[in-house]
């Protein structure tokens, strides 16, 4: 009985031409952005992979200098470009690509794509994740509001259930019917996407692609009972339509901008000029209680008495070497404190959106998009951490030298080409998929509930069309 | 007869929700603008009051000859920096555009501009992704939703209920019936929006003004032509055959491409047309201008670890060393400046081309036209920036000249030191602005309505004859 009416419904649907005209401008503004999507993908990447080669170059070959004056001249950290951000940017471009790797500081990520966005930006990008979650629930809602309710208005459902039919068979039928149209319907784009990665990466990023795809096929099937259920419901098919659009817009446009402000609001981020005061003022003061001039004397008194000598130039290192490494560890925990805090802030707010994402599940496949495709806050901040966890190496690795090679007061000593490689260079390390996934349980976790809510819902509506058709 | 179509109108729920839904996210929208632009402003007002304290305390400890005070170069690279603010225009708050992402205030050093210029405040990228939730956008994408579920049905409706029929029968042309209901639909749809921009200025404007009476016209004019744009096209698309559901997947499929894709397009094509400058390229050339102007300094900075000035003793080692890093400074100025002029020119390319091709889109039209009255669009965010590059030139030239020429900084110098002055926001030029957008929108309307009056016209003569078959 299922799959009977199921195939009504696969062929009523394939044989409307509308369907077939959705589905052409799906599928041609589906290429339109999978081919801007990749060339704008491979054009950055291979200008990342450039300037970062450029950079390890210029450090190697920066000649003979102090390695202080080499903690000053630093490193670049640019941002890879993942393979799936052709699907799917996420907020790639609203955060900094390269980051400068210097002695005492912690830089932010500098270089927005955004500073430089065509007027028009904010109106939306045209990506596949983008038509992925805001076109398709569109057709499939274009799709499935008459199937009750316009059977309602031409009487036929009187007739079908006075047949003695189960309205949840009914209900089912027509999930399955409907669903297996949009396979269609949305499948070349699907695999043409596919198959560009395939062929750029490999076999690398499939296991993402693959879990994207099941996200977005979960994600197109809550649509789908969403939309069932408000035709069981509706008096007519024209009320339906107007209830399911206004959902759509509301659902997928209005909400994530209300919770994205609602969340500056509730946990404000600290402006840049009040963070750089108290990251000087705590720089200045130290943040344990002991000043650092305090720590550095005390360190000076242990080393004294190490090697039994009471004067700087007695020691057989260089003591601006350990000082330098002393201020970089205060400054270490100062800039982890703060940066901390800004992260904590922007973490209430992603906690906001994902909690009022149980009002719209455009907003949770968001953030699964991103997370899967490595274009979200989290991927970002790996880069940015990865970055700091470098530079720190990089300073350790130069302050040990200048300490372990010179003496006190001694601005001749030079270090060469060795030393530079032995430092290395900044390297991105991709991330584990299993470490994404773990930052989508939330996500997750409202696409179930809003399943159980829709078919739930879906099916008890449709039970009851047999009292009352 | 209007007063007939009145009362019908307040008869309809949806259309009466829908419209109380506007005004409260018009009122919420509103409130958070307001909210945004206090707390922008209020870091802006910290950061200029404590740069102002900062100068006034180093003016006194100046007239008492204390070294930092006087140093030219402690001051211009460490104690001194000036706090540059944007003038906040009456309507900001309703329309942030692309503000947000750029801070309303910069603080300024004799550095090299890219060291003030590329930095971006820390926030959410999340939030700064889904885009603001601030009055034009309710405005400028839900009114047509509101102007569709008023209108879809239009003629549609009233032919599948039997009206027109009726109509006819009493005498009555249809055409005139029709004309009637959609200009008093259309005339209530306005007095909602001009209801909903009052309620807009009232909740997020801090006080009124001349100008605040100006932006109320000015925004209700700019909407009313919006307002009639979409209600003379869903009239069009009524006249048309197919019946009032069909009418609203239409609007609504008019909906997305003209507020949604067509922009999305639009700024697709500027983007690839103009291309922005690459910021991955830009650091390396600051890159290759760094190690330039270090290759140059070399020799002196590693006398001082390259920036502790405090390591060697005496007057002339501390001159000495602020003449290096001016010199190191200049010559990365020289190399950035032309490279970040480009990224300006790059952006007027771009807006200029944006404003050709908007006028595809009467969604872009309207808020190009909101952007431009609320002095939030890209003409005016780029005339800040050109006058805060100028301003940081002659703030680099007076600390340069006194460094260069040895000059202690005395009391009277801080007096002296440069004056930021916001470029003027010129309503008239504004207003000029969108008035264009507004005839465009009207012209476009009208032209609608006429080969609505045409199709209509036909009405009339076939409605008789299809009654008397």
């Amino acid at each position: 009985m299922i799959l009977t009416i199921a195939n009504k419904e696969f062929r009523a649907i394939l044989r409307d031409g509308r369907a077939l005209y959705g589905a052409i401008v799906f599928a041609l503004l589906g290429v339109l952005a999978l081919v801007t999507g990749s060339i704008r993908y491979s054009e950055l990447d291979a200008e990342r992979l450039r300037a970062q080669e450029h950079v390890a170059e210029q450090w190697r070959a920066q000649g003979e200098k102090n390695p202080h004056s080499a903690a000053h001249y630093g490193q670049y950290a640019f941002r890879p470009a993942l393979p799936l951000a052709f699907f799917d940017p996420g907020v790639q471009a609203f955060e900094g690509v390269s980051i400068w790797l210097e002695a005492h500081k912690r830089n932010f990520a500098t270089g927005r794509p955004a500073d430089d966005a065509a007027p028009l930006a904010r109106f939306g990008e045209l990506s596949l994740a983008f038509i992925y979650q805001a076109l398709l629930p569109l057709g499939i809602l274009l799709l499935a509001y008459p199937a009750f309710a316009a059977e309602r208005d031409t009487g036929t459902l009187r007739q079908l259930m006075a047949t003695g039919i189960d309205g949840r068979l009914l209900f089912v039928g027509k999930f399955v019917g409907i669903g297996a149209a949009v396979l269609v319907l949305a499948a070349p784009v699907t695999i043409l996407a596919t198959f560009a990665l395939l062929l750029a990466t490999g076999t690398r990023w499939l296991a993402h692609a693959a879990l994207l795809l099941m996200f977005y096929a979960w994600f197109a099937a809550i649509v789908l009972a969403a939309s069932l259920w408000v035709s069981a419901v509706s008096s007519s098919a024209r009320s339906a339509l107007l209830v399911l659009l206004a959902i759509w817009a509301v659902a997928v446009f209005v909400l994530p901008r209300i919770a994205g402000d609602l969340g500056r609001v509730v946990a404000p981020v600290p402006g840049a000029q009040r963070l750089q005061a108290a990251i000087e003022r705590d720089l200045a003061e130290g943040i344990d209680g002991e000043s650092p001039a305090s720590k550095i004397e005390k360190r000076r008194q242990q080393l004294y008495r190490l090697y039994k000598v009471d004067d700087d130039h007695a020691l057989p290192i260089n003591m601006q070497g350990i000082i330098f490494g002393i201020q970089d560890e205060i400054s270490n925990a100062v800039y982890d404190k703060h940066f901390g805090r800004l992260q904590a802030a922007v973490d209430a707010q992603v906690d906001l959106y994902e909690a009022i994402s149980l009002l719209s599940p455009r907003m949770a496949l968001m953030l699964v998009s991103q997370e899967l495709s490595g274009t979200s806050i989290g991927a970002q901040r790996r880069f940015a951490d990865g970055a700091e966890r470098f530079r720190r190496r990089l300073m350790t690795t130069l302050n040990t030298d200048i300490t372990l090679h010179s003496r006190s007061d001694d601005p001749a000593y030079r270090a060469g080409a060795d030393l530079w490689r032995a430092a290395g260079e900044y390297r991105f390390d991709y991330e584990p998929l299993r470490d994404s996934l773990r930052r989508c349980g939330a996500a997750a976790m409202v696409l179930l509930l809003w399943t159980l809510l829709t078919i739930g819902g879906g099916l008890i509506a449709a039970r009851r069309l047999g009292s009352n058709p | 007869m209007i007063g007939a179509e009145l009362s019908l109108l307040r008869r309809e729920p949806h259309l009466k929700w829908g419209a109380l839904a506007l005004l409260m996210l018009v009122a919420i929208a509103a409130w958070n603008g307001r909210m945004l632009l206090e707390s922008r402003t209020a870091d802006a007002t910290l950061a200029l009051q404590e740069s102002r304290d900062t100068i006034e305390a180093l003016a006194k400890q100046a007239g008492n000859g204390n070294p930092t005070a006087t140093s030219p170069g402690a001051a211009a690279f460490g104690a001194v920096s000036a706090t540059i603010v944007r003038h906040i225009a009456t309507g900001e708050s309703l329309a942030i555009g692309q503000t947000d992402l750029e801070a309303n205030f910069q603080t300024l050093t004799a550095r090299n501009p890219y060291a003030s210029f590329a930095a971006s405040a820390p926030d959410n990228a999340l939030r700064l992704a889904v885009g603001n939730f601030d009055v034009a956008f309710v405005l400028v994408w839900l009114v047509p939703l509101l102007v569709i579920a008023a209108f879809f049905d239009i003629v549609a409706g009233e032919r599948e209920r039997g009206v027109l029929a009726l109509a006819v029968v009493a005498g009555a042309a249809a055409s005139r019936y029709l004309w009637t209901k959609w200009l008093t639909r259309t005339l209530a749809s306005i007095v909602v929006t001009w209801l909903a921009v009052a309620l807009a200025i009232v909740v997020g404007e801090q006080t009124w003004t001349g100008d605040t009476a100006i932006a109320l016209l000015a925004w209700g004019t700019v909407l009313s032509a919006y307002v009639f744009f979409w209600a003379a096209l869903a009239l069009a698309c009524n006249v048309g055959r197919g019946n009032s559901e069909r009418h609203a997947a239409v609007l609504a499929a008019a909906w997305l491409t003209l507020v949604i894709l067509l922009p999305a397009a639009i700024n697709l094509i500027v983007s690839n047309v103009f291309p922005a400058p690459s910021r991955v390229e830009l650091a390396a050339q600051l890159r290759e201008a760094t190690e330039s102007a270090d290759r140059a300094a070399a020799k002196d900075r590693d006398r001082w670890f390259f920036d502790h000035p405090d390591l060697r003793s005496g007057e002339a080692e501390r001159v000495a060393y602020y003449r290096s890093v001016a010199a190191s400074e200049r010559v990365i100025t020289a190399a950035i400046t032309p490279q970040l002029s480009a990224f300006e020119t790059r952006a007027a390319e771009r807006r200029e081309l944006t404003r050709r091709l908007q006028w595809l889109s009467p969604a872009a039209t309207t808020h190009d036209a909101l952007t431009v009255l609320s002095h939030t669009d890209g003409a005016s965010q780029a005339a800040f920036r050109d006058a805060a590059l100028q301003f940081h030139a002659r703030w680099q030239a007076f600390f340069f000249e006194r460094i260069d020429g040895d000059r202690a900084l005395t009391h009277e110098d801080y007096a002296r030191l440069p004056k930021f002055e916001s470029p003027s926001t010129s309503s008239l030029l504004a207003l000029q602005r969108a008035a264009t957008n507004v005839i465009v929108l009207f012209c476009i309307g009208v032209l609608l309505c006429l080969y609505c009056g045409v199709r209509l016209v036909r009405l009339d003569a076939i409605l008789p004859q299809e009654e008397g078959g």
